[in-house]
């Protein structure tokens, strides 16, 4: 079986731009809420 | 057959299909599971809504981690079989089901059916889709292993982060009386039957994303580049495979059951009482210096840690190799442990950085437990031996808080404790590290008796056996 690659994802770019958004911007979401509450831990 | 899409063989990759499409498609659905660790948001919305005790409500969570465990041990090898794409599929019907069947429970205020919901059935969901993405990660990322897996299992840590705020604000909208900024602020069991109504329809379309992403990669497909001479001239690297019923006949098993099993344990010790126990190390004549604000701060800071240790120490292993990774995990732990108990009520800051290493430890040791599987095992049915040790995690999920309340209850009443009272749980966490770090240090290559016969077409890799 002949190498294939898989660092070519040539007219995939949209497809992965719109799959890794769905994954982090909730992510990104939690983490920005769960640093909020961590300001408590150094300010106080 | 309407549902044919979901077969294995039309999950094989094309050509040219990107392996960077694999991790967010099993972080949709690690990110949705993950969910479970965070049911304290509406714990006390139950208790008021069912005029129950936390205990009783408290065994919902527990049912599903008991199920989940139960769930990976079992539908392990059948995981393995359909492929990841059926097993996302049939993780996200049961975890959605589990919301909606919990949701009327609510409503109907029938806790036995919240316990048959979101316990029984959404902890069958959970089991499926942990394992579900684990083994084809490790075949598209066979020269990173350790960093695939962290990727999707820092989706598990992360869920909670996800939801926890989301929960809270979703209340709020079903709920105006609720207040999301206010701890002692109780939803109603309404505005918790609409949000279950709604986690469950967005986490079921999330997770498809996971299900129409997924592939497997063709039988003999490599990454460009990749030389697999290098990664078996590795030591404690095999090529060989290992079949799930054959893993756990092979000491390496056990011996990596009672690696997670500890590691485990201690992590649990402190997340099962890290709010109050921030507060009791510096506790001063009845009254402690750090506000409950402060230590739900602490609280939130250590779910960062576990969650980041789950990426950062799994994809250091790569590098390290797995059995040095867990040497720091368990070594290192058993410093950091006596450090916590001996000077850890010196300073906050201290006592803050110490905890939260520990706690990197503990994500990072659910993290990097699947290439180490590899490692040992092979890619043949990693997913289904990964299923199997689980199992540790259920186990430690009983005995760490066994051990830490244990000794907590005998050392006098909550809210009155001071840092020295941890000392003998915490003296006892360094010597469950301690069997750890032994198991760890014996673990040896599988013996060739155990291997699965040599296979020429490349069946065993694509799971066809």
């Amino acid at each position: 079986m002949p190498e294939q690659t898989s660092g070519q994802p040539g007219n995939q770019v949209p497809r992965l731009v719109v799959t890794w958004l769905v994954v982090t911007v909730p992510l990104a979401y939690g983490l920005f809420e769960t640093i909020r509450g961590v300001i408590p831990l150094f300010t106080s | 057959m309407a549902l044919s899409f979901l077969d294995r063989e039309h999950t094989v990759a094309t050509p040219g299909y990107s392996r960077w499409l694999i991790p967010p498609a099993a972080l949709a659905i690690h990110l949705c599971i993950g969910q479970a660790y965070a049911t304290s948001v509406y714990k006390n919305a139950l208790v008021a809504h069912f005029d129950s005790s936390l205990t009783a409500i408290g065994v919902i969570f527990s049912i599903a981690i008991v199920m989940l465990g139960l769930s990976a041990a079992v539908m392990g090898t059948w995981v393995e079989r359909v492929g990841p794409r059926a097993a996302m599929f049939t993780s996200a019907c049961f975890w959605a089901a589990g919301f909606l069947v919990g949701a009327l429970g609510i409503a109907t205020s029938q806790l036995w059916l919240v316990y048959l919901g979101y316990g029984f059935i959404g902890g069958i969901g959970l089991g499926i889709g942990y394992i579900s993405p684990v083994s084809t990660l490790i075949k598209w990322f066979p020269d990173r292993p350790g960093l695939a897996t962290g990727m999707a299992i820092m989706g598990f840590g992360g869920g909670a982060l996800v939801a926890s705020p989301l929960s809270r604000q979703l209340m709020a909208v079903y709920d105006s009386g609720y207040d999301p900024a206010d701890p002692t602020s109780v939803a109603s069991g309404s505005a918790v039957t609409s949000l279950f109504v709604t986690l469950g329809i967005a986490y079921f379309l999330v997770m498809m994303l996971g299900v129409f992403t997924v592939r497997v990669p063709a039988p003999g497909w490599m990454p460009a580049g990749f030389d697999a001479s290098s990664v078996a001239a590795r030591p404690m690297v095999s090529t060989a495979n290992v079949s799930a019923a054959n893993a756990i006949r092979t000491p390496q098993f056990w011996l990596l059951w009672t690696v997670l099993f500890c590691n485990v344990t201690a992590g649990i010790g402190i997340l099962e009482q890290a709010a109050p126990m921030i507060q009791d190390f510096f506790r001063d004549g009845g009254t402690s210096s750090v506000a409950p604000t402060t230590a739900a701060g602490f609280v939130a800071f250590l779910s960062l840690f576990n969650m980041a240790g789950r990426f950062a120490w799994s994809s250091t292993s790569d590098y390290i190799g797995r059995k040095p990774t867990y040497v720091m995990y368990l070594g290192v732990g058993m410093v950091l442990y006596v450090l916590l108990a001996t000077v850890g009520n010196l300073s906050t800051v201290i006592f803050v950085l110490v905890a939260a290493v520990i706690i990197s430890f503990y994500g990072g040791g659910f993290a990097t437990v699947p290439a180490y599987l590899r490692d040992l095992f092979g890619t043949f049915q990693v997913g289904a031996i990964h299923g199997r040790l689980l199992t540790a995690w259920s186990a430690a999920g009983i005995a760490g808080p066994l051990i830490i309340n244990g000794f907590l209850d005998a050392q006098g009443t909550p809210g009155e404790l001071v840092a020295a009272d941890y000392r003998p749980a915490l003296f006892t966490m360094v010597a469950v590290l301690a069997v750890g770090f032994v198991a760890n240090a014996l673990v040896r290559p599988v013996a060739a008796r155990f291997h699965e016969p040599a296979d020429p077409a490349g069946e065993l890799a694509e799971g066809k056996v």
